[in-house]
């Protein structure tokens, strides 16, 4: 039997299960090593991601592997597999940030990155204040503390 | 946006706060700390290159040589421009990797070793021509903090292949009483701030245009002082020892701009002017800082008196300070021949608030001013 076509059940917080591939669930670096180290139930819990970010986080490694496996056209399948992740990865923050916790819990590097990517790229033109409005940030600073940091940062500023 | 929505980005965990900073050019991270408090620690964290502890003299060095040598504006760890190095328990230096090949040293030792007296010889080997090297990090401006009797070794060993050192700054150096700089081709300018046991200043430097003096003045020699065109002595203390007053004349002869304080007019160039010097003038002497602890009558006519020396002077600011220095003696104007200062242009004061200063000022200037030249005066 090929190992592609071995099925496990991942099962979300809310204790639904999601059926996918072994090649899928071994894109979650964490279950890897739990098939790895033995670990041959056909179900595994990941107790601390819901249903809707599973959803997406498998939909990303699905489609990561399918590409995976075609075979010629790669620079193509480069470009298309690029478009995707721009497409996926443009959700409202909430989301993005439970992509990035899951992605990091279960060790899916490619789709860490560009979550990461992500919040970078927005943060890159903005202004502290507009940091602080976009994410909830408190600013809880007071004046004197500000000129503070002003001071231990003015090495970064000097033209 | 919900007021009550939470805080997502601050409750990420650290690792993934670093994750997130190493994707963002140098540019827009270094705003980070501005956003709130757990932004800057994380900021502060996400700067640190690598801490090492307990590192003898050559360890430190050769850590900061590697660390200096390996970096790189273009990869990942653009935003990894701290490190701390541990010389025991009490002393460690913090080295910062700044924009624009700025490279910040600041020594932290507590107890009073800071304190115990050193001499110090700072080389740089800039004659020859540096082979060309793709990475790393190419020191322009290097900014010294608190450098003690111990320390002062690891900056002379570092600086000597800063073969692109132009800018030079040392502060807060407690114990430095005698230090020698030698730069055949690069130095263009020196700061020495706030070094209270200084005795002695040696500069070999030719290409030195801007010398920045601040604390109580030493004695000054730098040979090959022809293109010294801006020197600042802030030396409102006045002088600690008895100083070699020869020299400074012939240092600040050609300055374009010049800072300095009455009491050095008085003590140190008068003197060497009215003995052997009569015919001596500031010809390129275009802006004057002038500071001094008062607006007295005789202090006036002191600042009268050094300006009858400077023909093409255009600017004037004047900075009281009631705590600065001042000289004993009785101080006669050398210079009665009138003279006026065709190219005057502004005169400022600051410091003071008071109406006599100010009208005492008018008057005097009208002795080495055309009536009807146009002239600025801010008060």
């Amino acid at each position: 039997m090929s190992e592609s076509n071995k099925k496990i059940s991942l099962i979300s917080s809310e204790g639904e299960a999601f059926e996918v591939s072994e090649a899928v669930a071994r894109e979650f670096e964490i279950v890897a090593h739990m098939l790895e180290d033995g670990c041959s139930g056909s179900s595994i819990p990941i107790t601390t991601v819901d249903s809707n970010i599973l959803g997406k986080v498998i939909e990303y490694c699905t489609k990561h592997v399918e590409v995976g496996n075609v075979e010629g056209n790669s620079e193509k399948a480069e470009k298309d597999l690029e478009e995707f992740d721009k497409r996926f990865i443009a959700v409202e923050m909430n989301t993005l940030f439970s992509l990035i916790l899951a992605a990091n819990y279960l060790n899916v590097k490619g789709l860490l990155n560009i979550g990461c990517q992500k919040v970078a790229d927005t943060i890159k033109d903005m202004k502290p204040e507009e940091v602080r409005s976009i994410f909830n940030i408190e600013n809880d600073y007071t004046p004197a503390e500000e000129e503070v940091v002003r001071k231990e940062n003015e090495w970064a500023f000097q033209p | 946006m919900d007021e009550h929505e939470p805080d997502n980005l601050s409750s990420l965990p650290l690792e993934l706060l670093l994750y997130i900073i190493s994707f963002l050019p140098f540019e827009s991270a270094r705003l980070i700390p501005f956003v709130s408090t757990r932004c800057r620690s994380v900021w502060s964290q996400a700067l640190v290159f690598a801490h090492i502890h307990n590192g003898s003299i050559e360890d430190v060095s050769h850590a900061l040589s590697s660390f200096i040598h390996n970096f790189n504006e273009h990869d990942p760890s653009k935003n990894t421009r701290k490190m701390e190095l541990h010389f025991d328990k009490s002393t460690f230096v913090s080295t910062i990797i700044a924009p624009h090949n700025v490279m910040h040293m600041n020594f932290f030792s507590n107890g009073s070793k800071n304190e115990k007296s050193y001499c110090w010889r700072i080389e740089i080997k800039d004659q020859i021509p540096r082979r060309v090297e793709r990475s790393g990090f190419l020191v322009k401006t290097l900014c010294l903090d608190s450098v003690d009797s111990l320390t002062h070794e690891v900056v002379s060993s570092m600086v000597l292949d800063c073969s692109l050192l132009e800018n030079l700054k040392i502060c807060g150096c407690k114990g430095l009483t005698s230090l020698t700089i030698d730069s055949p081709t690069k130095l263009v300018h020196l700061s020495i701030l706030d070094c209270p046991k200084m005795r002695y200043l040696d500069i070999r430097s030719p290409k030195l245009k801007t010398l920045h003096y601040q604390g109580f003045l030493p004695s000054i020699k730098i040979h090959e002082h022809f293109n010294l065109t801006n020197a600042i002595f802030n030396v409102r203390q006045g002088p600690r020892y008895a100083l070699d007053i020869g020299p400074l004349l012939l240092i600040i002869k050609n300055s374009q701009s010049l800072a300095l304080c009455r009491w050095m007019f008085e003590e140190l160039i008068k003197p060497s002017i009215s003995s052997s010097w009569t015919s001596f003038q500031f010809y390129k002497l275009h802006e004057l800082r002038w500071i001094d602890n008062s607006m007295k009558q005789e202090n006036i006519n002191s600042l009268i008196s050094f300006l009858k020396l400077c023909p093409s002077i255009e600017r004037i600011f004047i900075t009281m300070d009631l705590n600065t220095y001042s000289s004993k003696e009785d101080i006669i104007d050398l210079f009665k021949h009138a003279r006026t200062l065709k190219n005057l242009k502004l005169l400022k004061l600051e410091g003071s608030k008071r109406e006599d200063d100010k009208n005492q000022l008018i008057v005097a200037l009208q002795e080495i001013v055309n009536i009807d030249q146009p002239l600025l005066i801010l008060f």
